[in-house]
């Protein structure tokens, strides 16, 4: 019996459709981190202008504050599913 | 993110009570000030809410839209006052301290049910986030 070694022109590269969806799930990814990024400095912002003696409202800071934990706890969520998908993938008798 | 759009529907909540909270204090601060600087005494300030749609939220908030000044005064006998006229009265802002005092309650515990809403919405956000944990 002969081994053949293995010829990369015969292995089928990615498909259209999964480096697709691959994009997809990386783009929704990266909007959530923009997003999540987003909420933060605008609490930073905010709690900074209250050290600083500017008039912003306390109740305003503990929104963004608020916000920005909750935006993080989701990013958290969905990272978290995502590493128990893949290791649920990984663990798959072949 | 439509949770946290409706945050700013008790948020808008909060800013105007704060608003109105500015103008009782001004009030209390200036029961008896007789003179200002665009002349005559004191007027005594009263917010005015209106709804106020804030973008992506389902429900309306409310903003101040107008600060008015009363021009409310009472006169009281006062010879001895510098700014007493011919017959001996003092003109005074119409401020009642009992009135001033009920609405600065009502502030206080409209302020406190706003920041229960929030809590309340808090605390849905954060058990969706319990899910299929």
């Amino acid at each position: 019996m002969r081994v053949e070694g293995i010829d990369a022109a015969r292995l089928s590269p990615l498909t259209g459709a999964a480096r697709q969806s691959a994009s997809d799930f990386g783009r929704l990814f990266t909007d959530l981190v923009s997003k999540l990024s987003a909420l933060e400095s605008d609490a930073d912002r905010l709690a900074q202008g209250l050290a600083a003696g500017e008039p912003v409202d306390i109740h305003e800071v503990m929104l963004a504050l608020e916000k920005a934990n909750l935006g993080f706890q989701l990013a958290l969520q969905v990272r978290n599913k995502v590493i128990e998908a893949y290791q649920e993938v990984m663990r798959l008798q072949l | 993110m439509g949770l946290l759009d409706s945050f700013r529907i008790s948020g808008s909540a909060l800013t105007a009570e704060r608003l109105r909270m500015d103008a009782i204090a001004s009030n209390l601060a200036n029961l008896e000030t007789t003179r200002t600087p665009e002349g005559g005494p004191y007027r005594r300030q009263k917010v005015i809410f209106a709804p106020f749609k804030p973008p992506g939220a389902a429900g309306v908030g409310v903003q101040v839209t107008a600060l008015l000044s009363e021009g409310r005064f009472r006169r009281v006998y006062d010879p001895g006052h510098p700014d007493a006229d011919a017959d001996g009265f003092v003109t005074m802002p119409d401020i009642n301290l009992a009135t001033e005092m009920t609405d600065l309650l009502s502030a206080v515990r409209a302020y406190e049910a706003n920041v229960s809403a929030l809590s309340a919405l808090r605390q849905m956000a954060q058990r969706a986030l319990e899910i299929g944990r």
